[in-house]
């Protein structure tokens, strides 16, 4: 059993939880301002780490809410995410941003 | 549906009242096995017994304090809302349970539904107004009635913890789990429960959805098996 870290509920199953990806993605500011591939980049592509990734989890049968947590992609080991950073600057359109 | 969904701010308008239909044309999920509930169970200090108790009248609070802050101590209701996460706060005649970090549900009896939405439309009134001690301002409060949406098992008895342990995966010992806990959860790999410490007598309250109650009933009958035949006590002794 694969124990995740929910910041209200503690440590919860994993089938109480549902997967959002990669975290701190950010919308693009004006998302009719991209080209096809600027779009189709922010849609799809996604950093691939061997190692740390800070990824999204709802606690969906729980208390619902979402949070970020990291995880190794290799030996899946799961800790809470350090405190949310603050809000920065809009990325570039169609720019990925990486934790 | 006014008379079943209000949210201030925004609701001046009282909900219209609600049909007082006859007590007996009411249905609840598990009406059908009462029967069967009664035969399984095995009182006694040694039993584990379970029965549905329905139509508890249930309102879904949702509630963000203003002026910055995140606890819910202003909010007017007795008794007051739960700050701390999967835990219970009790009142003489109302219950509050905590469902998220600005969600909570109110459990009241079945006939105290009036009067509970009442004290919530003054307590809603009091936040939206400003009236509220500490609300300065900026705060947001909404309730909905969902006593329909799910009905409650009652499971009691001295095995009570020994039966939930083999349908749920979260630690239920006393020493985590105990008299003021509640937890929203899975049980029996599927089904979404509020499982709720009920301390007298020992046991717990499951809020199951309606159209889950005759799984969960399923389980929990099947789980409860082994300890409800014979006549004979079953110690801890040996444990």
């Amino acid at each position: 059993m694969q124990l995740i870290p929910c910041p209200w509920c503690g440590d919860r199953d994993e089938v109480e939880f549902h997967y959002g990806g990669q975290a701190h993605l950010a919308h693009p500011a004006d998302p009719d301002a991209l080209s096809d591939e600027e779009w189709g980049a922010y849609l799809f592509l996604r950093d691939n780490p061997k190692g740390w990734f800070t990824e999204r989890w709802s606690h969906a049968a729980g208390c619902r809410r979402w949070f970020d947590v990291v995880r190794h992609t290799v030996t899946h080991e799961v800790r809470p995410a350090p405190a949310t950073p603050a809000p920065a600057a809009p990325a570039p359109a169609g720019t990925v941003v990486a934790p | 549906m006014a008379d079943t969904v209000t949210t201030l701010p925004g609701a001046s308008a009282p909900a219209a009242p609600v049909p007082t239909a006859s007590t007996d044309a009411r249905s609840s999920p598990l009406l059908h096995r009462a029967e069967e509930l009664a035969r399984a169970g095995r009182p006694g200090p040694y039993g584990v017994e379970l029965r549905e108790v329905p139509f508890l009248t249930q309102f879904n609070v949702r509630y963000r304090p203003g002026g910055g802050r995140s606890a819910p101590d202003g909010f007017p209701l007795t008794p007051g809302l739960p700050g701390t996460p999967n835990t219970v706060r009790r009142g003489d005649d109302r219950t509050a349970l905590w469902l998220g970090p600005d969600e909570w549900l109110v459990v009241a009896p079945p006939d105290a539904h009036a009067a509970t939405e009442d004290a919530l439309r003054a307590a809603a009134e009091a936040v939206r107004t400003g009236a509220a001690e500490g609300d300065a301002g900026g705060a947001r409060v909404a309730y909905t009635d969902v006593s329909a949406h799910s009905t409650a098992l009652r499971l009691g008895g001295a095995r009570a913890r020994d039966v939930l342990r083999k349908v749920c995966a979260i630690d239920l010992h006393p020493r985590a789990f105990g008299a003021d806990a509640c937890a929203q959860t899975l049980l029996a790999r599927g089904a979404r429960v509020l499982l709720v410490a009920d301390p007298e007598p020992d046991g717990f309250l499951l809020f199951v959805r309606a159209s889950f109650a005759d799984y969960v009933t399923d389980w929990l009958l099947d789980s409860m098996a082994e300890y409800a035949v014979g006549d004979g006590q079953c110690t801890n002794d040996g444990r």
